[in-house]
């Protein structure tokens, strides 16, 4: 060590060197944690923008929903995912909660939709197939109007309309049932533009049915047209004869709705999304629908009607100005007895009365006192339809408008047609209980008179021309006894024996008068011949008229 | 206050990294060993050489936080592709339960760099202002966390091997994320840094070396 003290003193000197750079690259250093600042800056601003925007959706079931794993999809690209499934504090629902990308979520409006997409089979299709090996997923479809919402309710089906393609809204309003689901198909000229979004019943029970239409064919739904339910097929045996319908393509098998305009049926202006449509139970009605503004009536029927339907008209003086809405058997505690009891419906616009109820109902209480009865009609014999006829009777029993229990009891008469079938009946029960027997016994007493007489008078001037005709008329009147439909055809031989009877009866009381021949007797029995002539022609009469009478007659 | 021990500087020297030889200072300009040409270390210099090591640090800074929040790595198991974070790995295994795991995870991923960067930067400080009373801890600390360097990369290497190994297309995959790559750049800054930093610098009084 000692040998290198001395050393210290004979140190080397340093070298001068270049001088290090300008003053940039003394500070040039400071780029390295502003370049990293600016990365980490630029990366976590990504991860924010990817991160997402948070969104919860209640659901009724989180069934094939799992935290971390499903997506959410928007038009099948991954647009976010779901972040945490918890129960919401009543245990009612599921909270979802999503997390969005944020330039999508920029895109969520007030009235955004979200739905599950998994494997889905219905009549009408099968979705969401991809969905088995990759599970489910959620979308939505963001909507149009309003801000962004934080808390969404999810639908628990998918919805058949996306508000992306186009198309208007409509709602249809029904009073009575329709076979409506969601998904029903529109249909406008045979071609499927639409389908039904929802249907929901309001507080005064009236049917509210959501219908979709899509572009471009919302159009062609005028302020006008008319909707109604078209059924699979449909037979209709009516007053105006059969009616057939049967639908094309998907609505055979589940119905659907269908809607037209033609130009008797007012505004052909361009229906308002939203807009609000009636919904008539078929064509029919639609072509002639039953205006809104209705009277309501309760008949009281002396005697049960067989033929009586909802539906069944009202006419008015060939109008037809209303329906029969139902018949109700009603026990009378009095005379223990059950009448029918029919409502029905009165149209007063269709007989271009005024639209104000109290009006009408005067108008009506002055027809009622006028005589104006409702009474049950045959419309058609062919098929038995019935109709209610409002009818002026002259010198018809008085009545009145009777309120009970808010609405008007109408005086009503029997059935016409019963008044007929009585009329029919009775003839058929006095032909059948007429006394054939007697009448058969008097034309053979008459015969065998005859024969006594002619026996008891001269042989030789008694022809036997006279006798053979007493044989034919005793054959007879024994196959008349036999078989009364040989009716028909022995009624010439009757009428021939009965003129030939009568020439020779004349000429015989030519002769026998001037012998002195009892007169009066031969008179009397000539009377009672063509007395049994007579019945024996009523009978073949009614027989013509109603033969089957006669063999249930026969078969007693 | 007199000096409390004497530094070559003090004297006028200046040792060389490279050979070793003690040259005689001239000026305070830089200048280079007379022996084997290297550049001496200059008093004005230990300034900007610290300069440098602070930049380091704060780069490594920056890239902590992307590191923790962005996805680590990415598992595709059948058609589900599943992004976890260092942070989401945590309070993923804290919630189903393996909380010794995950204090594992917490404290070699997070913790630890994190006090590698807070320990240099409180080094730093304390050699900048001379403080010392701190100097025995900060140098106790600085090597410390030298030695515990070779271990930062583990969570890198951890994604690396999973990423080779697991590639099955669509049945199951891992890609490494950007989370990974700004974890890499935190080990490899910080350690870069506490490379550059000279523990000399803790015990000068002064930058003057007393001359």
């Amino acid at each position: 060590m000692t040998e290198h003290e001395n050393l210290l003193t004979q140190l080397p000197e340093a070298q001068p060197a270049t001088p290090s750079g300008a003053g940039f690259a003394r500070w040039a250093i400071w780029l390295l944690p502003i370049t990293a600042l600016v990365i980490a800056f630029w990366v976590g601003y990504q991860a924010w923008r990817d991160a997402g925007v948070t969104v919860s959706v209640r659901f009724p079931t989180a069934a094939g929903i799992e935290a971390g794993k499903t997506r959410v999809r928007y038009k099948e690209v991954e647009v976010g995912r779901v972040t945490a499934v918890t129960l919401d504090p009543a245990l009612d629902q599921v909270v979802v909660t999503l997390s969005i990308n944020r330039d999508v979520a920029r895109h969520l409006r007030a009235d955004a939709r979200f739905w599950v997409v998994k494997p889905r089979v219905t009549a009408r299709a099968v979705t969401g197939l991809e969905t088995l090996l990759s599970g489910a997923y959620i979308t939505f479809d963001p909507g149009k109007n309003g801000a962004r919402q934080s808390h969404y309710q999810g639908l628990n089906e998918p919805p058949l309309v996306s508000a992306e393609g186009g198309g208007k809204r409509f709602v249809l309003t029904s009073r009575t049932v329709a076979p409506l689901e969601v998904g029903t198909p529109l249909y406008f000229r045979g071609l499927a533009v639409g389908e039904v979004v929802g249907a929901a019943l309001d507080p005064e029970g009236t049917l509210r049915v959501s219908v979709f239409v899509r572009a471009p064919y919302d159009e062609q739904v005028r302020v006008g047209s008319r909707f109604w339910v078209q059924q699979a097929a449909r037979v209709e045996i009516g007053g105006r004869g059969i009616v057939a319908e049967v639908a094309s393509g998907l609505a055979l098998l589940h119905g659907g709705i269908a809607f037209d305009w033609r130009p008797p049926w007012g505004d052909a202006a361009q229906a308002q999304e939203g807009h609000l449509f009636p919904l008539y139970a078929n064509m029919q009605e639609a072509e002639n629908p039953a205006p809104e503004f209705r009277l309501i009536f309760r008949l009281r029927l002396p005697e049960g009607v067989s033929g009586l339907y909802p539906r069944t008209p009202v006419f008015f003086s060939g109008f037809e100005v209303g329906q029969v809405l139902g018949v109700l058997p009603r026990f009378d505690e009095r005379t223990e007895r059950v009448s029918p009891e029919v409502w029905i419906e009165v149209w007063p616009e269709r007989l271009d009365l005024p639209k104000e109820e109290a009006r009408v109902q005067a108008i009506f209480a002055a027809w009622v006192k006028e005589g104006l009865r409702a009474q049950p009609k045959p419309m058609s014999l062919l098929t038995g339809q019935k109709m209610i006829d409002l009818v002026f009777v002259p010198r018809a029993a008085p009545a009145e408008l009777v309120w009970e229990g808010g609405y008007p009891t109408f005086p009503a008469l029997p059935a016409a047609f019963d008044e007929v079938a009585r009329t029919v009946t009775q003839l058929a029960t006095d032909l059948r209980d007429a006394p054939w027997k007697e009448l058969v016994t008097e034309l053979r007493d008459a015969a065998h008179g005859l024969r006594a007489l002619l026996d008891a008078q001269d042989p030789r001037s008694a022809p036997r021309q006279l006798r053979s005709v007493l044989q034919r008329t005793d054959r007879l009147l024994a196959g008349l006894e036999r078989a009364p439909q040989e009716v028909m055809s022995t009624l010439a031989q009757v009428r021939e024996t009965l003129a030939t009877l009568e020439n020779l009866t004349a000429s015989l009381a030519e002769d026998w008068g001037e012998q002195g021949v009892p007169r009066a007797q031969l008179q009397a029995v000539l009377q009672s011949t063509q007395r049994a002539a007579r019945a024996v022609e009523l009978l073949a009469e009614a027989l013509a008229r109603h033969p089957e009478s006669l063999i249930r007659g026969k078969a007693r | 206050m007199p000096p409390r021990f004497v530094t070559a500087t003090m004297l006028g020297w200046a040792r060389c990294d490279h050979c070793g030889a003690i040259n005689r200072r001239v000026t305070r300009d830089r200048c280079r060993c007379a022996v084997c040409g290297a550049t001496l270390p200059r008093v004005e210099e230990t300034a900007q050489e610290r300069r440098v090591v602070w930049a380091l640090l704060l780069a490594a800074f920056a890239f902590y936080f992307p590191a923790n929040l962005l996805p680590v790595m990415t598992v595709a198991n059948l058609g589900r592709s599943e992004p976890s974070t260092l942070i989401g790995g945590v309070i993923h295994l804290y919630v189903v339960g393996s909380w010794g795991l995950a204090t594992i995870v917490l404290v070699a991923s997070v913790l630890i760099p994190f006090a590698k960067m807070v320990v240099l930067g409180f080094v730093l400080w304390v050699s900048g202002t001379r403080r010392r009373r701190w100097q025995p801890v900060a140098v106790r600390w600085l090597r410390w966390i030298a030695w515990l360097g070779r271990w930062s990369m583990v969570d890198v290497f951890v994604v690396a091997l999973l990423a080779a190994w697991v590639q099955f297309g669509e049945i199951a995959a891992i890609t490494p994320g950007a989370g990974t790559l700004a974890f890499a750049a935190v080990v490899v800054l910080t350690m870069v840094a506490t490379e550059r930093f000279r523990p000399r610098w803790l015990w000068w009084e002064s930058d003057f070396d007393g001359t």
